[in-house]
């Protein structure tokens, strides 16, 4: 026989003690929790564009600093990484395209205040998926990426977003052509595999390209410079100028059917809608289905009309999907709005055909918001 | 006054409010808390889709803002030297607050063992029994499976009784000595 100590509580007693827990309500008046949000809001607003300022500021110190271009040799290695390499149909590469204009990149950057497009490696295809991520307010470009990252990390996107983790991605210059990369020492990408170090440099130059960078300045910790043993000693990296066009993956991780860049090789407008009815390789689809004629394309400036021959019946969202995929390739050629025409029909997905539709800031907008909180 | 923020104020001030101090225990840090989830809250309404219940969604940012709140607090004791800082330890205990200086001893010595708990544990305990949500709502304001849910809620309690009868056997006042054979 001997004693042992019995407690009063069961489970049920201590879920209905905490029941009984009191209410703690807030003692400030309604007009004092306003009044307080309204000083917080403007107080952020200083905060960011003081730190976009300073950001500017330190750029243009170092850039008037004499910093030097990369040695030729580097440079090369660079291309060699860059995604447009990478990609499956590379072989067709035209070195006669001309870059986007300043008037177009500017036109892009205007569009991009409220988005940020972030190009997400993905390990299962191979490929970087860039997903346009709208943002809550018009950010200063310096902190748009940082801010789409901050949003994907809440999605179930977050493990691909990871490898952006601590990662800095700024314009250097207000023309917003160059952007500095910042790595921290420890990142994870400098343990990583061969492949995983080309799938994030080519994340990062995507995500450049997308928010209509052109070069791209690379540092460790805030020292010039990124080595990754499976690439190479990288300074400064300049993207291809090629014009691309966009295919569908279905074999990516993410929570959706992708659109994807690849580099089109093609010299017209028309010329690269017409390469998009046939497969990209390496499982990449016809982002334009079989029953879709591209019939003809007429450029006026900065806006295209597109004749479609429709002889098939489309779901909503192919439909929407590869006129996504057309308004972003043509956004490729320099183009801001397109009308799309079919005779006999009136839309083709939620786009109304016969008017302008203004191309968008950047592609799979739609995966953000399939992949949730 | 912003519209969309009365709205939110009138409808669940109260209830985010509670959340984040029984979270947190100060209730100073729970009116900057709660101020944080406004500004989050109004960045993003008009994304606010309406795929879970609008009180889970506001609840599930301020677990955030709350989480967030523990690891700069982390962050700063591991600043200041703290050593071995853990889960367990991470409440900010401020004054106790006149609503439960008010309460009978047990239910004081419950707000006190609460604390003990892990931070999983802790959110579980004031959504499902101080906030009443239920499973499946405690499930989406924190992104869990209503499984996840169950569990935690099991440990907890489990927790939160081996909690109170130390502190019992400590006072010597909450038990009884039984004889058995």
């Amino acid at each position: 026989m001997g004693h042992v100590k019995k407690f009063q509580w069961s489970e049920q007693c201590i879920e209905h003690g905490l029941k009984q827990m009191p209410t703690v309500k807030d003692r400030r008046s309604k007009e004092d929790v306003y009044q307080q949000w309204r000083r917080a809001q403007q107080a952020r607003w200083k905060r960011r564009w003081r730190a976009a300022a300073a950001v500017a500021t330190v750029l243009i110190a170092v850039a008037l600093g004499g910093h030097r271009w990369i040695a030729p040799e580097q440079e090369e290695k660079q291309k060699a990484a860059s995604p447009a390499e990478m990609t499956p149909t590379n072989s067709a590469s035209a070195p006669t395209e001309m870059m986007m204009t300043a008037d177009a990149a500017s036109k892009a950057a205007e569009q991009n205040e409220t988005v940020a497009v972030i190009a997400l490696p993905d390990r299962r295809s191979g490929f970087v998926v860039p997903v346009a991520v709208p943002l809550d307010d018009r950010l200063a470009p310096a902190e748009r990426v940082a801010a789409a990252i901050d949003e994907l990390s809440r999605t179930r996107l977050r493990d691909a977003a990871r490898w952006f983790d601590g990662v800095t991605v700024v314009p250097e210059a207000e023309d917003g052509r160059t952007w500095a990369v910042d790595v921290p020492a420890g990142h994870r990408v400098f343990a990583a595999s061969g492949k995983e170090q080309q799938l994030f440099l080519a994340a990062v130059t995507e995500t450049v390209r997308q928010m209509g960078g052109r070069r791209l300045h690379f540092f460790t910790a805030g020292k010039e410079g990124l080595n990754l043993p499976a690439v190479g000693r990288l300074h400064l990296s300049k993207i291809g100028g090629q014009k691309r066009m966009y295919y569908i993956s279905r074999t990516s991780s993410f929570p959706a059917v992708v659109l994807i860049p690849a580099p089109s090789g093609a010299s017209t407008l028309l010329e690269a809608l017409q390469r998009m009815t046939k497969p990209g390789g390496s499982g990449l689809e016809p982002a334009v289905p079989q029953g879709v004629e591209i019939t003809g394309v007429k450029v006026d400036e900065r806006h295209a009309t597109i004749r479609l021959r429709v002889s098939v019946s489309l779901d909503t969202q192919d439909a929407a999907r590869m006129v996504e995929a057309m308004l972003l390739t043509a956004k490729e050629f320099g183009i801001h709005d397109v009308t799309l025409t079919a005779a006999g029909r009136s839309s083709l997905g939620s786009y109304r055909l016969g008017e302008r539709i203004a191309v968008p800031p950047g592609p799979n907008s739609e995966v953000v918001a399939a992949a949730g909180r | 006054m912003d519209p969309v923020f009365e709205q939110l104020y009138e409808k669940y001030h109260d209830d985010l409010f509670n959340f984040l101090f029984y979270m947190v225990r100060n209730r100073e840090q729970a009116e900057d808390l709660v101020q944080e989830v406004y500004v989050k809250v109004l960045r993003s309404y008009k994304r606010f889709q309406g795929q879970c219940s609008e009180k889970t969604w506001l609840l599930s940012i301020a677990r955030h803002v709350a989480i967030d709140f523990f690891r700069k607090q982390k962050r700063r004791r591991q600043w200041v030297g703290a050593a071995d800082w853990s889960e367990e330890q991470i409440s900010a205990d401020g004054p106790q607050p006149e609503e439960l200086a008010i309460q009978n001893e047990e239910i004081q010595q419950l707000y006190r063992c609460l604390a003990r708990c892990t931070l999983d544990q802790q959110l579980v305990l004031v959504l499902r029994f101080i906030q009443s949500l239920s499973i499946a709502e405690t499930a989406e304001a924190l992104g869990w499976t209503e499984s996840k849910v169950k569990t935690t809620q099991h440990r907890a309690l489990k927790a939160l009784k081996h909690y109170m009868e130390e502190e019992a056997e400590r006072e010597g006042g909450a038990c009884e000595k039984v004889s058995v054979e």
